[in-house]
């Protein structure tokens, strides 16, 4: 048995670094399902899942020895994904249903206050925060924030002109601001 | 309210994301909590058919599986070259061999021509055409490691050819057309010399038909010395006048013709 298998993904994706194809297994055996299911709910088109899925699992063997260990090898690997799934994109009409969005975490996002607060969102307040705001603005906060896209990244996914983007992202964290500070006495 | 600690997505959670039965804010929960979370990540695995999962891997196993294109040829695939060109060109390790030859003989060119000024139009005329030749002759090493590959190959023995070609002509024209301009004097002739180029350039991919690559280059470059020596004194006549231009370009495309006849001919394998 692979010693791998026990190892945190950190050390997993070492040992790939080294050539070590088990250890890529393992990495596949812990990520392939979450990151199906999370590329599914960015296109409906199957054959673009699989592809980006290959494509990703292709690049973390020829790249391993590039992450630098900070970050979670999940959002590493999402990071990869995401933009595998964007690169095909590129060129046709996006197949997108209404989440459209995307991450990257190859450049770890520097997050601001607010973005943390989004990152925890698994409540209440910041839900309520996010519901208020239009489908516009949701869709953007997601694809840069949750996905962590670039805002040109996000343009390209959204198929939007990226001064649009920037400016959607603008006024959804603004609008985020000023609902948050006053229940949770976030910002300063 | 619940807090970040301690918050999972349990089956029923996984169960409706992957129906996309999720509002936006609670899938962006999910989205943000799994990238960190390996609890979760390992409970997805229960809501994604493991069959097609497999296929990806055994894909993905391929690829690893492949030696990796040289970074040149990664760039040119990048920027549009068919992959499974990239790859007949990647399989000939002798690329580096015909780009080295390039730049070596240009650079004799240059040296040549630079100290000799006495000289430099008749070293000019006789090299800068022999350049790509060179380069050429060279992607076509006698001990041909490709040669295996024109057996096995979908690629047409032509379609190699050209592409091997297209390959060191790639560095040994630019190079040889900055020689030209970059050594006083030989302004005139800068230019001049790219259609005698190509035209010898085809002659010896038509004579390779027959021969190897040593014999080949052997009679072009002979061929070419005698023709440089017979002009004499003014070399540069040979070639350039409109007159002599034109006879390079009918010379190319007959030769050209030839090339196609030649590898169509069933004798040769792989023909197109």
């Amino acid at each position: 048995m692979s010693t791998s298998e026990d190892g945190t993904d950190a050390e997993v994706l070492r040992a790939v670094g080294e050539g070590d194809e088990a250890a890529l297994r393992v990495l596949f055996d812990r990520h392939a399902a979450w990151i199906t299911l999370r590329l599914r709910r960015r296109t409906t088109n199957e054959e673009l899942v699989s592809d980006a899925l290959q494509d990703t699992f292709v690049a973390v063997w020829r790249n391993a020895s590039r992450f630098r260990g900070e970050g979670d090898v999940g959002a590493w690997m999402w990071g990869i994904a995401i933009r595998q799934l964007l690169q095909r994109f590129r060129g046709k009409r996006l197949p997108v249903p209404v989440g459209a969005e995307l991450i990257s975490a190859t450049a770890q996002v520097v997050q601001s206050a607010e973005d943390e607060l989004l990152v925890a969102v698994e409540h209440g307040d910041v839900g309520t925060a996010m519901r208020s705001l239009s489908p516009e603005l949701r869709t953007v906060i997601k694809a840069t924030v949750i996905d962590g896209l670039t805002t040109r990244e996000a343009a390209r996914l959204l198929d939007l002109p990226h001064g649009t983007v920037k400016s959607r992202l603008r006024a959804a964290k603004s609008q985020l601001r000023e609902q948050l500070i006053p229940i949770q006495g976030w910002g300063r | 309210m619940m807090t970040s600690t301690g918050w999972h997505v349990g089956p029923k959670l996984w169960a409706r994301y992957a129906a996309g039965g999720l509002d936006y804010v609670t899938e962006s929960a999910v989205d943000a909590h799994v990238v960190g979370c390996a609890e979760c990540r390992q409970a997805a695995r229960s809501y994604v058919d493991p069959a097609p999962l497999e296929q990806v891997w055994a894909a993905v196993g391929t690829e690893t599986a492949r030696p990796r294109l040289p970074f040149v040829l990664r760039g040119l695939v990048r920027i549009g070259l068919p992959e499974r060109h990239a790859v007949v060109l990647g399989g000939s390790s002798g690329l580096h061999r015909p780009w080295v030859v390039a730049v070596a003989s240009a650079l004799l060119c240059a040296l040549l021509s630079g100290f000799l000024p006495e000289y430099q139009d008749r070293f000019f005329v006789l090299l800068a055409p022999l350049v790509p030749v060179l380069a050429v002759a060279a992607a076509y090493d006698a001990t041909d490691p490709m040669r295996e590959l024109f057996t096995t190959t979908a690629h047409s023995k032509l379609g190699i050819a050209l592409l091997r070609t297209a390959a060191a002509l790639s560095a040994a024209v630019p190079l040889t057309t900055v020689v030209g301009l970059l050594v006083p004097g030989l302004e005139s002739l800068a230019f001049a010399w790219l259609v005698p180029g190509l035209c010898l350039t085809v002659t010896m991919l038509v004579l390779l038909t027959w021969w190897d690559a040593a014999t080949t280059t052997g009679v072009v470059a002979t061929g070419w010395a005698c023709a440089v020596g017979i002009t004499g004194r003014d070399a540069s006549a040979l070639i350039d006048t409109a007159r002599m231009q034109g006879i390079f370009v009918a010379v190319t495309l007959a030769m050209a013709c030839l090339l196609v006849l030649r590898t169509a001919s069933t004798r040769l394998r792989g023909g197109f």
